[in-house]
């Protein structure tokens, strides 16, 4: 019992940074119909500002609490988002959709290989934001472990998927955004500025990246430039499962994604006892491969995700 | 139509031509190449193998595979298991084998090469079928996930080599072995691009509805794309293992097939000339880039090719969206007409 | 207007955020306490130029020596995914070759080039030393895979190489030309198990490594090996994929099944965010290593979680015998930081080829030199007393160290078995 408790929070832990990132795919998307390749290296780029923001601040003798390291990290890539939306993807609005996906690609590559020559291929300590030890009462009635930096993941992410959905459903930019995802040309025809409003979801999205980013340096306590590889395509993958351009569906998917990453994983220990731990197939060589083949199995079954719609094409 | 005497005559012509072709790059290139400069072009000739492979799906079909890499490292895979399970024991190759000697191990060395290309096709197939009825962007994840799925299953099968790769390869793939394949993948590309599949293929790329109404069975067309390129760039695949000895899991990732991905795109999609010369291009450039390193100001600019590759890439979408030749191809035609002008020019300037 | 402005606004925020980022802000932080943030005064890695004040120089590719020696090459990761070790490496050869002038040694020249630890680079790294730069000898490489991918070429091309310090044993089984200056894995693995018995009487070991790493495959290989010749028992072992981050699950297991001591054969990279998470469950136990710990990211990245730890290696810098000692200085000196083992094996087997060189009839006769090389025996390097055996491996102690706040303090010597 404690097994699949403590499973499920490792899954948890693990599915809100995936929501996040998750989320900044499917808003561009959903606005562009283009999957952002790049997406997974602003997460990077965020956890690298945090780290440095971090040193400055400590440099100064300002404590780098993670209340106030997060929003500069968010407010970094915000603009990270924004530039790369202006230079390399809005003069491709026009231009067959292969092409911006091309572009998409080799931004994600450049950030991630010039950040490999700039700050070297090697990890980075990631300073610590919060005083983390394990909840410790926790671990003595129910036999679960967690950290003060789980729950201050899973907080924090539930906040800032409630502060988007609110965005999104109550401000006047979520309509605009969701009138945009619908239909960009009588979006524009109804008066919405179009280019500001995709520039503003990127802007968005990218700063969920840079907290999901902030949160992975925390939890893991190291980062180097080629970090938000895995976590990227993973969050591309919950991203589709619920959906691909339904913002509830990647928050969803993003906490499946995470549970069955650590499920796969987790299960090898009652397995092992059933069948002696030399069994051949071992959860843990296949977890990378496991986000591929939930793709997929996704791609072929159910192309529209949970969540999603049917979208036919129309001529 | 032309007389039965001079299509004859035409083929037999076109046969020397490639005969020659094949002499020419594999025997006489290279005794006349200072020995520096083999390696690189060896490798550069064989990536033309595995461009022009993933031209067919990228260029012509106008889809987007970045799996093949995977699909190339499947045919290296499959040819080098088959080379080093048969080789000792009948020809008593080992990882120190250079040369081919006899109709023997030549015959021994193509059933590899051919294996791995079907075993390559298959799997194109396997990816291809099902999502291929899906928007591009969605061929792009599946096949990426195909090459991470690949690259993990080696990695952690012990009996392929594992994380070190497959070693003890014999390196039987020299400059005749590479010269005939490429010619003659140039020549079945050709002949396909000027065939009527090839013309459905470029149908369906520029229009696929209006395809489908003409009667067009887009998805048999691309599915079919899909899995002889496949075959083909596990044909290079093959020679690629042949060549080093070797095959790493990691040569599988997407990330290589990104470089292949370059070379079609910088030299034209769709174009075979132009994914040829960026092929031999890029192939060569890493192993002549280390004579620079008498420059150690540049060596740190270039050192990192994939920097320079992701810029290439952005840079050539915003600016050349067709690459260098675009869909332009090398033909008699053009030669001819170039003959023609230089001719007009220089009797003009006689007389004039 | 504002949003004409504002891309451009940002592209000048970027530009000057990557320019401050470049100069000169405080040193690395380590873990421990909210806002702990304590100078690390070696960093690693070559991207350091420009951050923390006392900066590691980094070495590039080039020429190194006498430019009208004989040419000698040498092929190591300086940038790249473990360039810990090819910087240590060739940072000490130089030295050597200064020092081999000096004593009236060969003139030798060095070039070294960068696979960029990739092992998909090195044919064409070889390619250029040998048929370009015609190299008398190879030197390289550190990481066993990127010597695996090597040696093949040299041993087709006759020309010697000598690895200072990849431990899988295949390497040297690929030709007589192929040769290291290290103990190997099996050996590695019996260290490790005979000092889990010896010094903590464990009867139960965990072991937790990359599937992807050769080195780490065969160390874990080797260890179960030899401690369940012991008499121990493996209670789990869990393999873990290429830049994985999160060891909650396969630490879960560990700790599920409480073994005496936790073996983890990785390289520098994961060893201290595997420290970290394990201490965080609780397991207390002591945590082991091989060379591949050598290197102060470890206690950068881990932190307090890394005491109790203890790993194999070839050299310890508190040895207090007068070799090592001028080396340590030596080193320090010239280079801003302390030795590490890579530093201390790549500078012996420098000094080993230019003895063979010295005593080879004619040292640019490639086949000479090879024998020269393998007729190596009783010589006196920092790394202890080394001969070359008959498979070409180098007979000689391996150390074990433990981290103590970070520094590698030295605790015993585990002498070479007689035979290897």
């Amino acid at each position: 019992m404690i097994f699949w408790l403590q499973q499920l929070a490792n899954g948890l832990t693990l599915g809100a940074m995936f929501a996040l990132i998750a989320l900044g795919y499917t808003m561009v998307y959903g606005v562009l119909k283009l999957i952002n390749f790049a997406h997974g290296d602003v997460l990077m780029v965020g956890a690298f500002v945090a780290m440095y923001a971090a040193l400055w601040a400590d440099h100064f003798g300002v404590p780098p609490y993670f209340v106030l390291i997060t929003p500069i990290a968010m407010g970094v890539c915000a603009l990270v988002g924004v530039v790369i939306e202006r230079v390399a993807y809005r003069p491709l609005r026009s231009a067959p959709r292969l092409a911006a996906l091309i572009t998409a690609i080799g931004v994600s590559l450049f950030l991630e290989s010039a950040g490999q020559w700039r700050l070297g291929a090697e990890p980075y300590g990631f300073p610590e934001l919060i005083a983390n030890h394990q909840l410790a009462w926790l671990k003595h009635s129910t036999g679960v472990h967690l950290m003060v930096c789980d729950v201050v993941i899973i907080g924090s992410t539930v906040a800032l998927l409630i502060g988007l959905q609110l965005i999104v459903r109550y401000t006047r930019f979520g309509k605009a955004m969701r009138a945009v995802s619908q239909d960009q040309a009588a979006a524009r025809l109804m008066g919405v500025a179009v280019d500001r409003v995709i520039m503003g979801t990127f802007a968005l999205g990218s700063a969920l990246a840079a907290a999901g980013g902030v949160m992975w340096g925390m939890k893991y306590g190291a980062i180097d430039p080629i970090m938000g590889l895995e976590p990227g395509l993973k969050a591309f993958v919950a991203a589709v499962v619920g959906g691909i351009g339904n913002i509830p569906g990647a928050m969803a998917g993003g906490f499946l994604m995470g549970i069955a990453e650590t499920l796969v994983v987790g299960i090898n220990v009652p397995l092992g006892t059933l069948w002696g731990s030399d069994y051949i197939l071992k959860g843990s060589d296949y977890r990378q491969a496991l986000g591929f083949l939930i793709l997929i199995l996704v791609l072929l079954l159910r192309p529209s995700g949970l969540f999603g719609r049917r979208q036919p094409d129309k001529v | 139509m032309p007389s039965p005497a001079r299509v004859l005559k035409a083929k037999i012509l076109g046969l020397l031509g490639l005969a020659a072709a094949v002499v020419l790059l594999g025997v006489a290139l290279p005794r006349v190449l200072p020995a520096f400069h083999q390696e690189p072009l060896a490798l550069g000739l064989i990536y033309v193998v595995i461009a022009l492979g993933l031209n067919i799906v990228n260029g012509q079909a106008g889809q987007f595979s970045i799996g093949h890499a995977a699909f190339a490292g499947i045919g290296g895979y499959t040819a080098g298991a088959i080379t080093t399970a048969f080789g000792p024991r009948l020809f008593e190759w080992s990882d120190q084998t250079v040369s081919l000697s006899g109709c023997g191990p030549t015959l021994l060395l193509c059933a590899a090469l051919l294996t791995g290309g079907l075993t390559a096709g298959l799997s194109g197939l396997l990816v291809g079928m099902p999502t291929l009825r899906l928007r591009g962007d969605y061929l792009a994840i599946a096949t990426l996930g195909f090459g991470e799925i690949v690259r993990v299953v080696i990695t952690n099968t012990p009996a392929l080599g594992g994380a070190l790769g497959m070693h003890g390869i014999p390196r039987v793939a020299s400059f005749p072995v590479i010269a005939t394949a490429v010619v003659l993948v140039i020549l079945v590309c050709r002949n396909i691009a000027t065939s009527v599949p090839g013309r459905c293929l470029v149908a369906v790329r520029e229009d696929e509805i209006a395809a489908e109404s003409l009667g067009i069975s887009t998805t048999r067309a691309k599915v079919s794309a899909m899995t002889l390129s496949a075959g083909i760039a596990g044909l290079g695949g093959g020679l690629l293992a042949h060549h080093l000895g070797t095959y790493n899991p990691v040569d599988c990732s997407w990330i290589k097939s990104v470089e292949f991905v370059l070379m079609v795109v910088l030299g034209g999609s769709g174009s075979i000339t132009g994914t040829t010369v960026a092929a031999v291009f890029l192939g060569m450039l890493p192993g002549e880039m280390l004579m620079l390193s008498q420059f150690p100001l540049l060596t740190k600019v270039t050192g990192n090719k994939m920097v320079l590759y992701s810029l290439l890439l952005i840079v050539l979408m915003l600016v050349r969206r067709q690459g260098i030749a675009g869909r332009w191809e090398l033909s008699l035609d053009w030669l001819r007409g170039l003959g023609g002008k230089l001719a007009a020019l220089l009797g003009g300037g006689a007389r004039g | 207007m504002i949003a004409r402005l504002l891309p451009a606004v940002a592209v000048t925020a970027l530009i000057a955020a990557l320019v401050a980022s470049g100069c000169a802000p405080p040193p690395r932080p380590t873990t421990g306490g909210a806002t702990a943030v304590s100078t690390s005064s070696a960093p690693t890695g070559p991207g350091n130029a420009g951050r923390a004040a006392p900066a590691a120089k980094a070495v590039e590719e080039g020429t190194y020596g006498d430019k009208d020696g004989i040419p000698v090459g040498a092929y190591f990761g300086l940038t790249g995914a473990d360039a810990s070790f090819g910087q240590e490496s060739v940072k000490a050869m130089a030295m050597a070759l200064d020092e081999i002038k000096a004593s009236g040694g060969p003139s030798i020249k060095l070039i070294v080039h960068d696979d960029r630890c990739t092992a998909a680079d090195v044919p064409a790294v070889l390619n250029k030393l040998i048929n370009e730069d015609k190299v008398v000898a190879v030197v390289g490489e550190v990481a066993s895979t990127r010597s695996l991918q090597g040696a093949p070429f040299c041993q087709l091309a006759k020309v010697p190489m000598i690895s200072p310090s990849s431990t899988n044993p295949a390497v040297t089984e690929k030709g007589d030309y192929i040769f290291r200056t290290c103990f190997i894995d099996p050996y590695q693995g019996y260290v490790m198990a005979k000092f889990a018995v010896d010094r903590f009487q464990a009867r139960t070991a965990a072991i937790l490594y990359p599937q992807a790493n050769d080195y780490s495959v065969g160390l874990a290989k080797f260890f179960k090996e030899a401690f369940e010749k012991a008499g121990g028992q493996i209670a789990a072992e869990e393999a873990y994929g290429k830049d994985q981050k999160d060891f909650s699950a396969e630490l879960d297991h560990v700790a599920s099944t409480n073994p005496d001591v936790l073996f983890v054969p990785c390289y520098y990279q994961d060893a201290g965010t595997i420290a970290k998470q394990a201490r965080e469950r609780g397991l207390d136990m002591p945590i082991l290593g091989g060379d591949g710990w050598d290197s102060d990211t470890v206690y950068e990245v881990g932190g307090d979680a890394t005491n109790n730890c203890f790993f194999s290696n070839h050299y310890a810098k508190d040895d207090k015998s007068q070799v090592v000692q001028d080396f340590v200085k030596r080193f320090t000196d010239r280079w801003g930081t302390a030795p590490t083992a890579m530093a201390a094996t790549a500078y012996d087997a420098m000094r080993i080829l230019a003895e063979a060189m010295a005593l080879a009839p004619d040292p640019a006769d490639r086949a000479a030199l090879r024998d020269a090389i393998a007729k190596t025996k009783d010589f006196k390097g920092v790394t202890g007393t080394i001969t070359i055996n008959a498979q070409r491996n180098a007979v000689k102690d391996a150390v074990v160290l433990e981290l103590k706040e970070g520094v590698q303090t030295y605790v015993t010597t585990i002498p070479a078995p007689d035979k290897q």
